[in-house]
């Protein structure tokens, strides 16, 4: 069973819905809505990316011995990813569209590459390393994105 | 420099390796609009005539292979995660290589000089078969085994038999040589390097960037899985055909032709579906690419069913139009304003060991530039297809120059992104100092 995968890659597909809706809503001028997609674009991003951090990549350092290997790549990226959107976050509150789309073209690139190492390697390691009891684990702990 | 971490920076390759095949390609478009201008309408008279042969490979070498080229040498580490072993010295050589050949071969068969045409296929034939050598080698390392890996390595195994072929239907001609005696296998070099070569790697691609782009869902499984491996056995079996039984060879081709309109078809219909609605040039030359692809079936259909069209030079150019400047140019073009303004953040932001502000994508190349230079590649695409019917000065000449302005507004669109680049890039550096 390859839950790890599939559980967590549905939370990208989440997140990129509401990463779409929010764009929109800037592209179109509507702020008030911009404001209420962003942030529930960060929130879930926020809360995918502990529930990476916290729960599963400990889990695979814990059971591989590797810390410095994919988990720190993965790591380092999810820096980048939270890069950007603090610097679309001052774009909402400074209403600025042109830059906040400018951003938004990078993220969008940055986040796709990075879900799919996640999903075509990361996760697959995960779902062949953990063993069941620790699958079902990573799985009871992590957080559901709204 | 480079102090940041990250796979993907261990695995992106310095930015002049990719680059430079961006910014030579645009430049060869400019040189076979020369060319054309240079020959005038009765180039377009026959598909054999030697100057006809010099402008398709300007065009199909020295623009869109060049390209291709330099694309694969950031696709393979970042999107198959097997990186290129000294990345610039291999694309230096390529680019080299390449560059001289298609000069050299459109020297040979202008001026018809067997030396040249022979130093023209001796310098093809290393950079490819070095190429080849690189790139399979990279991707039956690579560990990803995806339907874009499968695609890829099928595309580069195109590329090598159309070479093979290309070269050994070259050396029969002797410079002097007006038509082209090995017509049927011309024609097997035509359909590996078009349809094999760029055909599966552009559909390799699409698999992962249309997806990626435009936040479409994921194209239907077993077109992943089937789609290029059922048209590689089509191609293969097409070639014996032509040889061995011709009457086979229409249906299969149909087959092939059938295979990319499916290809299109979905494509365009994920992209209905896409969850990111913004405009984007990126996504309308992808469309423009995928329509051409069904109006250049529609081509090659007609002509086959009223045979006496197909034999005429003007269906065949308009359908090589419509293949070449329609199909290929828009789908490099859309990637090419996708990849250079992201390489160019991804560098800026690699020398950083902490977030700083940079300009954003659209800042180094702005939507606006982009825009007024895919209206002009529709505009020439429209008046080159038209003077492929009417080979008559009037629509003939205004097309050439429409099309090197569309080569060469690409050309400073990429420069300007590089020049910002460099800006940012000083800035950085003036930073660094103070800091140290």
């Amino acid at each position: 069973m390859a839950l790890i995968n599939s559980t967590f890659s549905k939370q990208h597909r989440q997140c990129d819905a509401m990463f779409a809706d929010a764009e929109a809503a800037v592209a179109a001028g509507n702020w008030q809505q911009a404001g209420q997609d962003f942030s529930a674009f960060t929130e879930s991003m926020e809360c995918h990316l502990r529930n990476e951090e916290d729960i599963l990549f400990p889990a695979f350092e814990e059971r591989t011995g590797m810390s410095g290997g994919p988990t720190m790549v993965m790591r380092a990226e999810h820096v980048q990813i939270r890069g950007l959107i603090a610097e679309m976050n001052s774009d909402i509150e400074a209403q600025a569209a042109d830059h906040y789309l400018g951003i938004s073209e990078t993220l969008l690139i940055l986040m796709q590459q990075h879900n799919a190492k996640e999903e075509q390697m990361l996760y697959v390691m995960c779902d062949n390393v953990l063993g069941q009891d620790e699958a079902d684990r990573v799985l009871g702990n992590m957080k559901d994105i709204g | 420099m480079n102090t940041a971490s990250g796979l993907s920076l261990d695995q992106a390759p310095p930015l002049s390796v990719p680059l430079r095949f961006f910014l030579t390609a645009p430049l060869f478009g400019i040189a076979a609009a020369l060319l054309m201008l240079i020959s005038g309408p009765d180039i377009f008279l026959s598909r054999w005539s030697p100057s006809m042969v010099a402008l398709t490979h300007l065009i199909t070498l020295g623009f869109i292979s060049m390209a291709m080229i330099g694309a694969m040498q950031q696709l393979l580490p970042v999107l198959v995660g097997s990186p290129v072993k000294k990345p610039v010295l291999i694309s230096s050589i390529l680019h080299g290589l390449i560059t001289a050949g298609v000069l050299l071969l459109a020297a040979g068969l202008l001026f018809a000089q067997q030396l040249l045409l022979t130093t023209a296929f001796l310098t093809l034939a290393v950079c490819i078969v070095l190429f080849l050598a690189v790139t399979l080698n990279s991707l039956f390392r690579a560990e990803s085994k995806s339907d874009s890996v499968t695609a890829m390595r099928l595309s580069v195994s195109s590329l090598a038999i159309a070479m093979i072929v290309g070269v050994s239907v070259g050396s029969e001609l002797t410079a002097d040589t007006e038509i082209f005696a090995g017509v049927v296998w011309a024609d097997i070099h035509l359909v590996w390097a078009l349809f094999g070569w760029a055909g599966l790697l552009f559909i390799g691609v699409g698999f992962q960037v249309v997806p990626m782009f435009q936040l479409t869902p994921g194209y239907p499984k077993p077109i992943m899985k089937w789609l290029t491996k059922v048209m590689f056995g089509l191609l293969l079996t097409y070639s014996f055909s032509v040889l061995f039984w011709p009457d086979m060879a229409s249906w299969l081709m149909i087959l092939v032709l059938f295979c990319f309109s499916l290809f299109a078809v979905v494509t365009l219909s994920l992209q209905r579906q896409r969850r990111r609605q913004i405009p984007d040039v990126t996504l309308d030359y992808w469309r423009l690419g995928m329509a051409s692809i069904l109006v250049a079936t529609l081509l090659w259909l007609a002509g086959a069913v009223v045979p006496e069209q197909a034999l005429s030079p003007a269906m065949e150019l308009v359908t090589g139009t419509v293949v070449l400047v329609g199909v290929l140019i828009s789908l490099i073009t859309g990637m090419v304003y996708k990849i250079v303004p992201f390489l160019l953040w991804f560098h800026l932001q690699g020398r950083l060991d902490e977030y700083v502000k940079l300009p954003t994508m659209k800042q180094l190349l702005p939507d606006q530039p982009a825009r007024r230079q895919l209206r002009m590649h529709i505009a020439a695409l429209f008046l080159l297809a038209a003077s492929a019917i009417w080979p008559s000065g009037w629509i003939f000449y205004p097309a050439t120059l429409i099309f090197a302005a569309s080569c060469l507004m690409l050309l400073l669109n990429i420069f300007s992104a590089l020049n910002q680049y460099r800006n940012s890039s000083a800035m950085l550096d003036g930073l660094g100092e103070m800091d140290g």
